[in-house]
């Protein structure tokens, strides 16, 4: 019986070629990956701040006094190597305005 | 020589296969579960908004729950809980009602002329029903709808009792 082996013709640069296509659509779709994630990891600081204060005023009938407060008592933890956050509160009863930005490393 | 360096294994053209496929299964993984954690947040963020509510509604009724100072009263064509009380002498009114997508609360002089815009938003909600059909029993009947659409139902006696509400 003749030993078959399959021989394809493929241009010298065709394999190395997909090889990059291929490395390079994984690494895009990683880099992507992890872009959306910085954005929702923001967002969801955001949202924990605002939820925590929330909870906060529902309660107690007061707002957070500051962001020490959100920790002590609310269990609130924030990343200051990445994530500068601004709480500034006007009244006891009035949502504190809270600001959250994005250090560059 | 030459011609054979331009011929490849089937077996090089199914290792890069082979790795494209396998590239996928890690993209598909990692994108699952970012789905599901995203399907579990918004989960906890209903439940979150039902309990809040009505924790916040029930603060608010403790806290001004004196002989006629909770009462129920419509507020731009809707029922709103309205809180009394006495600073220096004078009457004021919190008012807790629902308006454009949010739960709201507007603290007025009694009396006062505000539209339902000027409250302040508490949280985000799908309505807020309130009814005052047992004042007579001191009880306040509350239905809350979170932003996912479930309903929180709520019954709470008054300390002050009969005529509070």
């Amino acid at each position: 019986m003749k030993n078959k082996t399959h021989k394809i013709h493929i241009p010298v640069f065709l394999l190395p070629l997909l090889a990059a296509v291929v490395l390079l659509g994984f690494l895009t779709s990683l880099s992507n990956l992890e872009q959306g994630q910085s954005a929702e990891g923001k967002r969801q600081l955001e949202d924990a701040l605002r939820r925590a204060s929330v909870a906060c005023y529902a309660a107690e009938g007061i707002y957070p006094p500051d962001l020490d407060y959100l920790r002590e008592h609310y269990g609130i933890q924030i990343d200051e190597t990445r994530y500068a956050v601004a709480y500034d509160v006007f009244a006891s009863n009035l949502m504190p305005d809270i600001t959250v930005l994005e250090r560059i490393p | 020589m030459r011609q054979h360096s331009r011929k490849h294994d089937l077996g090089s053209l199914l290792v890069l296969l082979l790795f494209a496929v396998f590239a996928v299964c890690i993209l598909s993984v990692l994108l699952t579960s970012a789905d599901t954690y995203r399907r579990l947040s918004g989960r906890d963020q209903g439940s979150y908004d039902r309990r809040t509510a009505a924790q916040y509604i029930t603060t608010k009724v403790r806290q001004a729950d004196r002989q006629g100072a909770v009462s129920v009263r419509s507020f731009d064509g809707q029922a709103a809980l309205v809180l009394g009380e006495e600073i220096d002498g004078e009457q004021y009114e919190t008012l807790i009602y629902y308006y454009d997508g949010y739960l709201r609360e507007l603290f007025t002089s009694a009396g006062g002329e505000m539209l339902p815009e000027d409250g302040e938003k508490i949280m985000e909600a799908g309505s807020f029903l309130v009814y005052d059909h047992e004042p007579a029993e001191g009880r306040l009947s509350l239905r809350i709808q979170a932003s996912d659409g479930t309903w929180e139902e709520l019954t709470l006696c008054l300390r002050a009792g009969k005529g509070a509400a």
